[in-house]
């Protein structure tokens, strides 16, 4: 049984989610993007699934990154991720190389599936518009017993 | 009983990114909501505290908030 789930599963799905330091400017970022993609793609032989390039989020809390004798503190970072598949022979290589990299303040290395995982947006969405149609029906019955009690006043009035 | 988001909504992995999803199960000091709170299975909260982990790992999510 072992044996046999081990020759199907030579290789994970793995993803990697990476701050790079907010030092760097934008038109370098490419070149920090790109230096991550070479270390897994043709250094590690892992084949690329999805990927979301890196833009400039606030950070819930304030990280700091030791890098020499300076601890460089940072409140905002570019963040993005890579998923892939990869042997895990390899994938310790992958990590010493991030490690070793001055302008990654910080990475998350995870084991997932090759699914996209990502549903928040589109449900919220979802979520939105189910309760949208309620309000709107809501006005039209209010609409309507107005002008049923317009009527009744008329009549009252009449008589 | 309410049912659990997750199977409501066919969620079978729970993505550390999905930061506005992980925002409904804290409460206002960013901890993490009780199961008994929210109706989340076993399952889906053993993955939940994991994504809520990992988001608060990465800046994503306050590990505490006034």
């Amino acid at each position: 049984m072992q044996n046999k789930e081990n020759t199907v599963n030579e290789t994970e799905i793995y993803e990697v989610g990476y701050h790079i330091m907010p030092s760097v400017p934008e038109e370098k970022l490419p070149l920090e993007v790109s230096a991550i993609e070479s270390a897994i793609v043709s250094k590690n032989g892992g084949v690329m699934i999805a990927s979301e390039a890196p833009s400039k989020i606030e950070l819930a809390y304030t990280m700091a990154k030791k890098v020499g004798a300076t601890r460089h503190k940072c409140d905002e970072a570019y963040f993005g991720w890579f998923k892939f598949e990869m042997s895990p022979a390899n994938i310790n290589a992958l990590k010493a190389f991030l490690d070793a990299q001055d302008n990654v303040l910080r990475f998350l290395l995870i084991k997932t599936v090759r699914e996209n995982t990502i549903v928040g947006d589109k449900l919220l969405a979802a979520e939105k518009e189910a309760l949208a149609p309620k309000e709107e029906a809501k006005v039209e019955k209010a609409v309507v017993t107005e002008a049923e009690l317009d009527k009744t006043i008329d009549e009252l009035v009449k008589a | 009983m309410k049912q659990c988001y997750f199977s409501k909504n066919n969620i079978k992995h729970i993505d550390y990114k999905d930061t506005d999803i992980l925002k409904k199960f804290l409460n206002p000091h960013a901890r993490m909501l009780a199961r008994k709170k929210t109706g989340v299975s076993a399952k889906s909260q053993r993955q939940l505290s994991e994504a809520i982990k990992r988001a608060r790992f990465m800046g994503l999510i306050p590990f505490i908030a006034r």
